[in-house]
């Protein structure tokens, strides 16, 4: 898998580039740090926001999905420019904007945005990866470069939307997002696609959502994948929801608000530099990475200085970033192309669903016991998040290049050695092994005597042996699935 | 006594090697994951401990396995997967390409195929079974 990708990167590099200059101008968003004001400038109070926050969070999880299986079916590349005429009509409403309702308004065709590029860009750089180098061993160096890239136009809207809001108005940051995200479009038209999602055949909308739906559902490895890209999004939300409250229990002053947020903002791009470097099939890794989030958000309820706080949370904020890209790959891997962004979006929803609840009681129990208490409910999601890690990268089975999990195989081995004869649930272990002859012949005798003695495991073989016989009656093209199919 | 404990520690040695160079140390606190589904073989309080509850219903004789089936079953494959059982199966090449191409070793490469394998079955059964009650 290394060997193979490494003589290409020059032109995966060139192909992502326009998507990456999408993805920068798509994200600086100008009015973002200045919209609280802007907001109370036209007249929310305390309760409104609360009323827009719940608008805007019905409109992101019911869209998801849908969009999701539209990128499947359709384009991503025009997803993502769905998405972009969404924020262009949302800064144009939300500059305009004088009254609360008005504004709301603009805040929920904000979340058709929200909806439309969460799960689309990560499922266009993986297919993109495969396409260009045959693997996807450096899928997670590309989405780290992308999320970099996303991250430092993050930093820099704050910042410079700050200053032009100081200078003009706070309605002027609004409208001038809009060229800018209109220039994102081009560069999501200069982009060419990958089409791995529509190598696949044409199948009908229903059976798609039905399989989208079915593969979260029935498929225990994705389920339990997409509950820790769940679990890992949900407790970096927490984080940046919820973070700021811990600096205002401490009286921080005002001044350090700004830094204290492009800190954690920028612990996005770091991790996504960071993960390049990383191995985190190794269980080292792992465990050094839980250890310091655990630490880092035990460290929240116990501290009372501003610097420990502050450092404390930038390292949950890279921890989970990491541990948010690794398992956003293995979820990749668990699902073939066609319903890539279909299922990257229910891990999107599960989020939300999940945050719900989650900031309720949290924000319940802040208000009871002080917000140092509510910290051990980070606590409490980081071991969630650690076992989902710690499990899925160990039946993770997909290839690593590295390791391979522990397969029943060794087990079932052991099982046939130690007594007479071979049983059906080692059989069936053992059959690549037969075919290609890499049975001892203690093994191979035990093996053929079984088969000859059971129905079953008869049938089995032959099945096997005949769809391998169709496989090889298949070009590359076939089995790879030809583009003409597609239309 | 002594030769029996040297035995035994020597034993363990040997085993704790053989399961430290390839597995995490804590994956022997699951269980593993089997190429074939295990509900689908007896317990150990059935007679026939792991054979089959039901045996893999046969094909219809003659009946051809369609490209178009397969094609399919091939698509639903996680990408890694497919890429193994294209090499393996669809061009024949040897153990030994899949090791260059994946950096698998070749008893890696055989796992994941086996595995592939019964999904790509699995997944025509099912199709075969359906198009038999319906014709």
């Amino acid at each position: 898998m290394i060997t193979s990708s490494a003589a290409t990167p020059h032109t995966l590099a060139r192909r992502l580039l326009p998507l990456q200059i999408g993805v920068a101008l798509q994200g600086l968003i100008l009015w973002v740090p200045i919209e609280k004001l802007f907001m109370t400038q036209i007249g929310f109070d305390a309760a409104s926001v609360g009323v827009m926050a719940a608008a805007y969070a019905a409109v992101v999880p019911l869209l998801e999905v849908p969009s999701g299986i539209l990128a499947d079916r359709w384009s991503r590349s025009w997803v993502m420019i769905l998405g972009c005429v969404a924020l262009m009509i949302s800064s144009l409403l939300g500059g305009m904007s004088h009254s609360v309702i008005a504004y709301v308004i603009a805040a929920m065709i904000l979340g058709i945005y929200f909806a439309f590029s969460s799960g689309t860009v990560d499922s266009i750089v993986y297919d993109t990866v495969v396409e260009e180098t045959g693997s996807n061993a450096l899928y997670e160096k590309w989405i780290g470069r992308t999320r970099a890239v996303e991250s430092a136009a993050f930093v820099l809207s704050s910042l410079a939307g700050g200053v032009l809001a100081q200078y003009t108005s706070a309605r002027f940051t609004y409208f001038v997002t809009i060229p800018l995200v209109g220039l994102a479009i081009i560069a999501f038209l200069r982009f060419h696609e990958p089409r791995l999602h529509q190598a696949a055949e044409r199948v009908t909308l229903r059976s798609h959502i039905a399989l989208t739906f079915r593969t979260m559902i029935t498929s225990r490895t994705v389920l339990r994948v997409l509950f820790l890209v769940a679990a890992a999004g949900l407790l970096t939300q927490a984080v940046f929801e919820f973070g700021p409250l811990w600096l205002v229990e401490q009286g921080a002053p005002a001044v350090l608000y700004g830094p204290y947020w492009a800190v954690l903002v920028s612990t996005f791009g770091i991790a996504g530099l960071l993960i390049a470097k990383l191995n985190l099939e190794r269980r080292l890794m792992l465990a050094v990475l839980i250890i310091l989030s655990l630490t880092a958000s035990l460290l929240l309820t116990w501290t009372r200085s501003l610097t420990v706080l502050v450092a404390a949370q930038v390292v949950l904020g890279l921890v989970l970033a990491i541990i948010g890209i690794h398992a956003g790959r293995l979820m990749h891997d668990a699902v073939p192309s066609s319903i890539r962004a279909g299922v990257s979006s229910g891990a999107g929803t599960m989020t939300w669903v999940l945050f719900l609840p989650f900031s309720l009681v949290f924000g319940w129990a802040a208000q009871e016991n002080g917000v140092h208490w509510s910290g051990f409910m980070l606590a409490g999601a980081v071991v969630v998040v650690g076992v989902l890690l710690v499990v899925s990268v160990r039946a993770s089975r997909g290839v690593a290049p590295v390791e391979v999990a522990a397969t029943a195989k060794e087990a079932a081995l052991e099982v046939a050695e130690s007594g007479d004869e071979v049983a059906c649930k080692q059989f069936v272990e053992l059959v690549a092994d037969y075919l290609d002859d890499a049975l001892s012949p203690e093994m191979r005798t035990k093996f053929e005597q079984h088969l000859a003695g059971c129905d079953g495991c008869s049938t089995y073989l032959s099945q096997t042996q005949q769809m391998i016989a169709e496989l090889r009656g298949l070009s590359v093209r076939d089995a790879q699935s030809t583009p003409e199919q597609t239309h | 006594m002594k030769i029996s404990i040297a035995r035994m520690i020597a034993n363990l040695i040997a085993r704790g090697r053989a399961l430290g160079s390839r597995f995490a140390w804590w994956s022997r606190w699951f269980p593993h994951a089997t190429t074939v589904d295990a509900d689908r073989f007896q317990g150990d309080d059935d007679s026939y401990p792991d054979h089959w509850k039901e045996f893999p219903r046969p094909w219809p004789a003659g009946h051809a396995v369609e490209p178009k089936a397969l094609k399919a079953a091939l698509a639903a494959l996680p990408d890694p997967w497919r890429l193994v059982v294209i090499l393996r199966d669809v061009n024949g090449q040897s153990p030994a390409d899949v090791s260059a191409v994946t950096g698998l070793t070749e008893e890696q490469q055989r796992d994941v195929l086996n595995r592939a394998r019964e999904q790509l079955r699995e997944n025509l059964d099912r199709t075969l079974q359906r198009d038999k009650g319906r014709s």
